[in-house]
């Protein structure tokens, strides 16, 4: 073609994976995040113990680096002797089915009814909006420990709750996306060919809110693990002898002052998950932005 | 008195690099230039070709991303480039200055343009006491040609309209009879009447004022209007500079040369035949769209009527606002029009509904203007281009076969069905959205403001492209635009739009030569540059110019 500028010559998503490995932050995230997952995957054949073994003759035992401790409980033993690092290792299959479980449930009711609300306004914008206005002015935990305290407390209930409350953010970052998307000219062009409104959300809007969508989800992975804990070390959430992370800071609460260990191992565990989380979504919306400009 | 041997200004020999990885190493190169008092330098160039990063560098607020490697900038016998930030900020605003391009986003939305004003001298003319500063405000406002001033002194940005925001912004630049005005693309943002009016303003302050100006515009027409001197920026380099008319009628460099043959004329380059007894293939009457916003009613559209035969092209010229887009939307049922009825090919377009609305769609389809946010950036060039095809229920392989036809008649290969928008140029994405267009074989186009983003080049071809697929499809074509000149290049037929009403008709000869009604008259002597008759290319001449520099 005749005096056309040069096309440019890298593809984006070359652009892209230079720009991953260039994000510290990113790179940071996704390795602990890659570690804690392979751990949850292989749980049974790292962890050294049986994370249900009760061994009342070995309890408390401090781990490795205190005197005491031997290389048979790198982690020590809890207070009915189980092996700790086992049960922390088991313990990160349920922080990220909870994390994964939530967000995947909220993201699916916020995700529909935001875009529902951007594409269509009007009416239904009303509506979610309204929606959207009372669950932001329900205290999460409390309704949460309401809730688990009248039906009981299960791995299910704790993620059926957790979805159900923390659609939130998802309904209203996806509005505002499909809202901008909404009036684009190739929106336009879709109807004007002809396009049924399922098509044009389907290969029109979504496509073009995704990144968005996966930024929100791994920061929301990150809300539900915290909130498991903190559900868990009040007593309404996972139930013993299930070994959560939260259960277990919850479990050495007691015996924080002689035995800290029971205490930090998990917190620090809880610390790196849900920074590294957070860091990769962080990362992920610096890493995508540069495309939406375009 | 200093004269052209004693420049207010001096660039010399600038150069700025860009990151490493953008297209080219510099945005500017080896730029100098030099600026008189009472002068009006115009830099002219394509978007891109740095013209705003040089400017930028006068003022020594480059942006972050770029690095200032070699040159000097003298003003008042200092190097700009060296000063400390105490020193800058007593020149920034009081000896040079700067208007931007949109007036809206230069002033701040929540304070008072009186204060904003106030500001300035607060700033920059201490000898000025507190209490004289609003009536030298409402002065500056007064000579400003701001019709209340003292309304205006107390209102909000929001309260007037762009062209005033515009004045106001102007105001606040020469609040301190700044030695040095610079103006980047002042009136782009702006309508054509307002624009002959700002340009105006600007060439009677400099009488007044003295002052040096540097106004950057990619429009030869406003160059045409108000430059003493011009220079020719490409891809970062000032391949030309000289008198107005020197560059204007007899430009060197095969670059300029080009991009003066660009400009379109003044000139009706059709005539419709006027007794055609064929059907007509787009029938409007009557069409009314009205806006109900609740408290009070809009009349977007009033009382349209028209009609197109095969292979015409209806031109539609208006202002913002006049209801131009409002038609397009209308005619292909993105908005339902209120009253009245579209026919096209004898089919009351308007009655459909369901399936038989999607199958009618076919006949009429649309170009839009933004390059960009026409096309979607996640599906791939044949997606867009095939998808209306096989929503008529075209088999995939012969939609693909036809999507690869109209790539290679658009001037893009068949490479291109498997890439994404963002591989492809503003001017090269345009083409996409007319292939896409005609996919379906339309018998009526509508075309929205569709080649006013493009570079002056980039648009000649891009209508010459519609011109000669017009010839072979013999679709109606109905094209929208703000510019009298791009209508002139493709229309049969002319209709000047104000307030939603159609206020002039008739062919595109008659509308330019005897127009009736009095808002034509005023849009055909606010076009930019209507005294200046560019020089035109041998087409063979213009064609090896452009071989030359595509090897260079």
């Amino acid at each position: 073609m005749t005096n056309l500028p040069q096309t440019t010559s890298t593809l984006p998503v070359s652009g892209l994976k230079s720009r991953v490995l260039r994000h510290k932050g990113m790179m940071i995230g996704s390795t602990i995040v890659v570690f804690v997952v392979l751990l949850a995957l292989l749980a049974p054949l790292i962890a050294p113990h049986d994370p249900y073994q009760q061994d009342l003759l070995n309890r408390l035992k401090p781990p490795v680096w205190d005197p005491r401790g031997s290389w048979e409980h790198i982690f020590g033993t809890d207070h009915l002797g189980r092996d700790y690092l086992s049960r922390l290792i088991y313990g990160s299959r349920i922080s990220l089915l909870i994390g994964i479980g939530a967000a995947l449930i909220s993201g699916v009711i916020g995700t529909f009814l935001g875009v529902m609300a951007g594409y269509f306004g009007g009416r239904v914008d009303m509506v979610v909006t309204f929606l959207i206005t009372v669950r932001l002015s329900m205290p999460v935990v409390l309704v949460a420990l309401a809730v688990v305290a009248i039906v009981g407390g299960s791995l299910q209930v704790v993620i059926g709750v957790l979805g159900l409350l923390l659609w939130d953010r998802f309904a209203v970052v996806m509005r505002s996306s499909t809202l901008q998307i909404r009036s684009m000219d190739y929106v336009t062009a879709a109807r004007a060919v002809g396009c049924s409104t399922t098509r044009i959300l389907m290969t029109e809007v979504m496509p073009n809110v995704v990144n968005n969508l996966i930024v929100i989800a791994t920061l929301e992975i990150a809300h539900a693990i915290i909130l498991e804990a903190a559900l868990s070390f009040l007593g309404l959430g996972v139930q013993p002898p299930l070994p959560s992370w939260g259960l277990m800071v919850s479990e050495g609460k007691d015996m924080m002052l002689f035995e800290p260990w029971l205490i930090t191992i998990p917190g620090v565990a809880l610390f790196a998950l849900v920074l590294s989380v957070n860091l990769l979504g962080d990362g992920m919306r610096d890493v995508t932005a540069p495309e939406n400009r375009n | 008195m200093p004269s052209a041997d004693h420049p207010i200004l001096e660039i010399i020999d600038l150069t700025i690099t860009l990151p490493i990885r953008a297209d080219r190493t510099y945005a500017v190169e080896n730029v100098s230039l030099k600026i008189n008092r009472g002068e009006i330098m115009c830099v002219v160039g394509e978007s891109g070709s740095g013209k705003s990063v040089m400017t930028s560098a006068v003022l020594n607020d480059i942006a972050s991303t770029l690095t200032l490697q070699s040159g000097q900038i003298l003003f008042d016998g200092k190097d700009v480039l060296k000063l400390s930030q105490k020193e800058l900020n007593k020149l920034r605003g009081a000896r040079i200055s700067m208007i931007y391009q949109e007036p809206m986003a230069a002033l701040n939305p929540s304070i008072k343009i009186g204060k904003q004003v106030e500001e300035v001298f607060s700033l920059h003319r201490p000898e000025i006491s507190a209490s004289q500063r609003r009536v030298e405000t409402i002065k500056l406002l007064e000579q400003m040609k701001l019709p209340t001033p003292e309304r205006i002194y107390a209102s909000y940005p929001h309260q007037v309209s762009g062209g005033q925001c515009q004045r106001i912004v102007i105001a606040m630049a020469l609040a301190c009879k700044p030695d040095i005005l610079i103006a980047d693309e002042p009136t782009t943002a702006l309508d054509v009447t307002t624009q002959a009016e700002i340009l105006r303003l600007i060439q009677d302050l400099k009488e007044v004022y003295d002052n040096g100006t540097i106004f950057i515009t990619h429009d030869f027409g406003i160059v045409a209007d108000i430059a003493d001197r011009v220079a020719v920026m490409c891809k970062g380099k000032i391949i030309e500079q000289g008198s107005k008319e020197e560059i204007l009628m007899s430009p060197k460099e095969p670059y300029t040369k080009l991009l003066v043959d660009a400009m379109p004329l003044l000139k009706t380059t059709r005539t419709p035949v006027l007794d055609r007894d064929d059907a007509p293939v787009l029938e409007v009457n009557s069409l009314h769209k009205i806006y109900d916003t609740g408290s009070k009613e809009v009349h977007a559209l009033k009382d349209a009527n028209f009609l197109l035969r095969k292979g015409e092209t209806l031109g539609v010229v208006g202002e913002s606002g006049s209801g131009k887009s409002t038609l397009a939307k209308t005619l292909i049922r993105l908005a339902e029009p209120t009253s009245g009825s579209i026919m096209i090919n004898h089919q009351d377009f308007l009655a459909l509904s369901g399936e038989d609305l999607v199958k009618a769609r076919k006949n009429i389809q649309m170009i839009f203007q933004d390059p960009f946010g026409s096309l979607n950036p996640s599906q791939t060039v044949g997606y867009m281009v095939t998808r209306g095809l096989l929503l008529q229920g075209v088999p995939a392989a012969e939609a693909h076969q036809r999507a690869v036809e109209l790539l290679t008649q658009v001037g893009l290969g068949e490479q291109s069905l498997h890439r994404k928008p963002i591989n492809f140029s503003g001017g090269q994405r345009q083409r996409i959205g007319i292939a896409r267009a005609l996919s379906m074989g339309p018998d009526v186009l509508v075309a929205d403001e569709s080649v006013s983003a493009l570079d002056l080049s980039v648009q000649k071809q891009v209508l010459k492209l519609m011109n000669d697929l017009q010839k072979s499809y013999e679709m109606a074509i109905i094209f929208i635009t703000h510019d009298l000149r791009v209508a002139a290049q493709i229309s049969d037929y002319i209709t000047v739009m104000e307030k939603g009403i159609m206020v002039e008709f008739g062919s595109a000869e008659q509308v330019f030569n005897n127009p009736k009604h009095d808002y034509t008259k005023k849009l055909l002597n606010a076009a930019p540059g209507r005294n200046w008759n560019p020089p035109r290319l041998d087409p063979k001449e213009a064609a090896r110019i452009v071989r030359e520099l595509e090897e260079f």
